[in-house]
């Protein structure tokens, strides 16, 4: 660097090159010009940045619309319900019950135009509307008025049609029962929000909420038909009051029908009286009668204490106090085990359940399940009302099926295990897997219970249920009459009045229960109404048309085989393979 | 050569710009099909559901029991109407060569004659096939026998059916049309609470 001073033609690098390192004082030209680069590439930064954000925002929103509604990615699945509730099918997939979406119409009157041509047009399609109630809900200064809940689709296509502005739909679910009254004991009904509030509906409430799969039941619609069809049939024949009736695999323990009338349609049940909605079937503890002599047989020959070939005294009545137990059908003379039961001996049965004793009967009775409800999925489930303390008098008419009350289901369930090789499984009304092992527990030896199975043949071949013989489908089974308790005080012309029937005997496959309440005699009956003449027919009746439906093949009933299977002697002893003339039944005896 | 290379990648920016908003608004087309179709399918389903539920109802056995009985000359079969297996059935003897043609099956008027014998169990027999009327010859005795197995106390033209017309169909209430069977549910079933 030279400290010349400069001239004027020096080159601009000489000059900057001559400039002198020590910075001089600049002017304030140059100090503005500074400034103001500065500024302007701070705001020429912030701009960038505002529309870099605003063209990433932009990115953001248009292509990866983020931000925005969730994109619908999936499909909506084929299989999928598109209603709230599931459905409950039959054992064959028969719908029972439904949810469909309907459309319920609703206004808001401030949009109307003219009420009074929108309600003329809109009563004109659907009819069951009033004119004047329509007119005034459109002329009312509410925005929201109900005009009609459920629409059909085409009802509601004919009010879409109309184009009435300030007409609305709402999506609601209706329950549906396409089987109507068939089934209303079984599966309930549900309220206004679809939420059960009786049998199945109720107790599967949350199920059905959940799990959109259908609810598959042990019901077999058609069973069930013909199963109502008959009883009620029966109720009108003897003017009853009321009926139950069961039908039941023994094997499985399926309910595959069950009835309890009076019923009621499961759409509507509002406003009916308790004995309507009351399941006589499963709700209803009743004293059971000479059904229960199965149970105090097999008892007494399950104790040891009683052999088959036993007999008893049964020629005059038994004093207790001030009762007298005495026989509907006496003999008059000493009875075997066979005809205690065959002509439903009340005395014998005493007789019998004294010998075996009564704590073995209490503890026989419990291992029956006759001390708490059944398995059963319902909530209508009752409890049995038995004697506490169990003295020897409970003992006593016990055995002939007074002072226990226990349901039809109880009996059914029960009387199952004393014919199907002894075992009893928890009675349901959910289909069984059929690959899945049957629960179940051994509560009878096999051997009692084939004794069992023959004595139960024997009542219909030549006891007191000949009337629900039915002609290849070998029956068998044990009549009931009860005298019904009312007060303190049995009355003597209300009876239930039962019958439990089995078929086929010679391997028990269905059980066939029938129980009338209050049957009054006809005619016909020769003036009785016990189980025999009232409950047994029906029963009949019931198993000549669910035979062929359930696959049963019918049999020879007089074959040697069936007979070697299903016959027993009088006097207790079972006949031998291939000897008939020991299994020919004795000339009949005159009651 | 600075100046072309920015050039070039401002281009291919602009380019993957332009295909990546035209691959969004397709998605989003896409997306609003796929929306619409769901709908669809959901009312389909609906649709599906109220059909089932109005099978049903048809189905019920207490009508279809009605509706046989009205239009079926078919019974509950019986316990007696069952065998053990084939062979238990006596086979009909072979036709004699003037039998009429065979019966009409109860209830129903057959709309050409059947050619005679070409239906009885003795033509399915393994024997050698021989024209019918030679196979007569040996069994002319039994001709009169001729009768079909099961025989109803029936005309054999029966009167002419009522067919199911709609006018027939019973109404209920006289709200619903008369085709929707669903309405007509509705109104048996307790109708619109």
């Amino acid at each position: 660097m030279t400290d010349s001073t400069l001239n004027g033609y020096e080159s601009l690098s000489a000059v900057y090159a001559a400039a002198p390192t020590v910075s001089k004082p600049r002017s304030s030209l140059a100090v503005a010009l500074e400034q103001s680069r500065n500024r302007l590439m701070v705001t020429a930064a912030v701009v960038a940045l505002a529309f870099t954000a605003i063209a990433g925002k932009l990115v953001d929103a248009t292509l990866l619309r983020n931000g925005a509604e969730e994109p619908h990615q999936t499909a909506a699945e084929a299989a999928a319900s598109p209603v709230g509730r599931a459905d409950i099918v039959d054992r064959n997939g028969n719908l029972l019950a439904t949810s469909l979406a309907t459309a319920s119409l609703h206004a808001d009157p401030k949009v109307m135009i003219d009420p009074k041509d929108a309600a003329k047009k809109l009563v004109a399609v659907l009819p069951d509307l009033d004119y004047k109630e329509v007119l005034e809900k459109f002329s009312s200064d509410k925005r929201f008025v109900w005009i009609k809940r459920n629409l059909t689709p085409r009802q509601q296509y004919q009010v879409h049609r109309l184009g009435l502005p300030g007409l609305y739909f709402e999506r609601e679910e209706r329950r549906f029962y396409p089987a109507g009254k068939l089934t209303s004991h079984v599966i309930g009904y549900t309220g206004i929000d679809n939420n059960g509030l009786a049998g199945l509906e109720q107790h599967f409430d949350k199920r059905l909420r959940n799990d959109p799969q259908p609810l598959q039941l042990s019901l077999d619609l058609r069973l069930q038909h013909i199963l109502k069809k008959e009883i009620s049939a029966a109720i009108e024949e003897f003017r009853a009051i009321g009926a139950a009736g069961m039908i039941y695999d023994v094997k499985t323990g399926e309910v595959m029908a069950m009835v309890s009338l009076p019923d009621f349609d499961p759409q509507d049940p509002t406003g009916l009286d308790q004995d309507t909605l009351f399941n006589r079937a499963t709700l209803g503890v009743f004293e059971m009668g000479s059904t229960f002599k199965i149970f105090n047989t097999a008892m007494a020959l399950e104790s040891g204490k009683v052999r088959l070939t036993d007999s008893f005294d049964a020629s005059h009545g038994i004093q207790i106090g001030r009762f007298t137990i005495n026989d509907y059908h006496s003999m008059h003379r000493a009875l075997t085990v066979a005809e205690i039961f065959q002509h439903s001996s009340n005395i014998g049965s005493v007789r019998m359940a004294l010998a075996a004793g009564v704590p073995t009967q209490r503890a026989f009775m419990q291992k029956m399940g006759f001390m708490r409800p059944t398995s059963l999925e319902l909530p209508e489930n009752g409890w049995p009302l038995v004697p506490n303390p169990w003295r020897e008098i409970n003992a006593m008419t016990i055995s002939f099926g007074h002072g226990i009350s226990v349901s039809p289901m109880h009996t059914v369930a029960a009387a199952a295990s004393m014919i199907n090789g002894g075992i009893m499984h928890p009675p349901t009304l959910i289909k069984r897997n059929p690959d899945a092992e049957i629960p179940g527990e051994r509560v009878l030896s096999p051997q009692t219970s084939d004794i069992m199975r023959r004595l139960i043949r024997l009542v219909v071949a030549e006891g007191t249920a000949k009337g629900a013989a039915v002609p290849g489908y070998v029956v068998g089974g044990k009549t009931g009459t009860a005298e019904k308790q009312k007060g303190r005080h049995y009355v003597k012309n209300a009876r239930m009045s039962s019958f439990l029937g089995a078929f086929p005997m010679h391997d028990p496959k269905y059980i066939v229960y029938v129980l009338i309440d209050e049957p009054k005699a006809t005619a016909k009956t020769y003036g009785f109404a016990t189980g025999g003449w009232v409950a047994a027919p029906t029963a009949g009746r019931i198993i000549k048309q669910i035979g062929p439906l359930l696959g049963v093949q019918p049999v020879d009933e007089n074959s040697p085989d069936i007979r070697y299977a299903v016959d027993i002697n009088l006097n207790g002893t079972i006949p031998v393979r291939g000897s008939t003339v020991a299994s020919v039944p004795p000339p009949a005896r005159t009651n | 050569m600075k100046g072309k290379s920015a050039l070039i990648w401002l281009g291919l920016a602009g380019v993957a710009g332009a295909v990546l908003f035209q691959t969004s608004y397709e998605v989003q087309g896409r997306e609003e099909t796929l929306a619409s179709l769901n709908r669809k399918i959901v009312a389909e389903q609906e649709a599906i559901q109220v059909l089932k539920a109005e099978w049903s109802y048809l189905n019920n056995p207490s009508r279809l029991e009605t509706q046989a009985a009205a239009h079926l000359s078919l019974r509950p079969t019986d316990a007696r109407q069952f065998v053990a297996s084939a062979e238990v059935i006596p086979l009909r003897p072979a036709p004699a060569p003037e039998a009429a043609p065979l019966p009409p099956m109860a209830g129903l008027t057959p709309a050409q004659p059947l050619p005679s014998g070409a239906y009885t169990p003795a033509a399915f027999k393994p024997a050698p096939a021989q024209p019918a009327p030679a196979a007569a010859e040996p069994t002319a005795k039994t001709a009169p026998k001729v009768q079909p197995a099961v025989t109803k106390p029936q005309p054999l033209q029966p009167p002419p059916r009522p067919v199911a017309t709609p006018a027939s169909v019973k109404q209920a209430p006289a709200a619903p049309p008369k085709t929707d069977t669903l309405g007509i549910m509705i109104a048996r079933l307790g109708g619109n609470r």
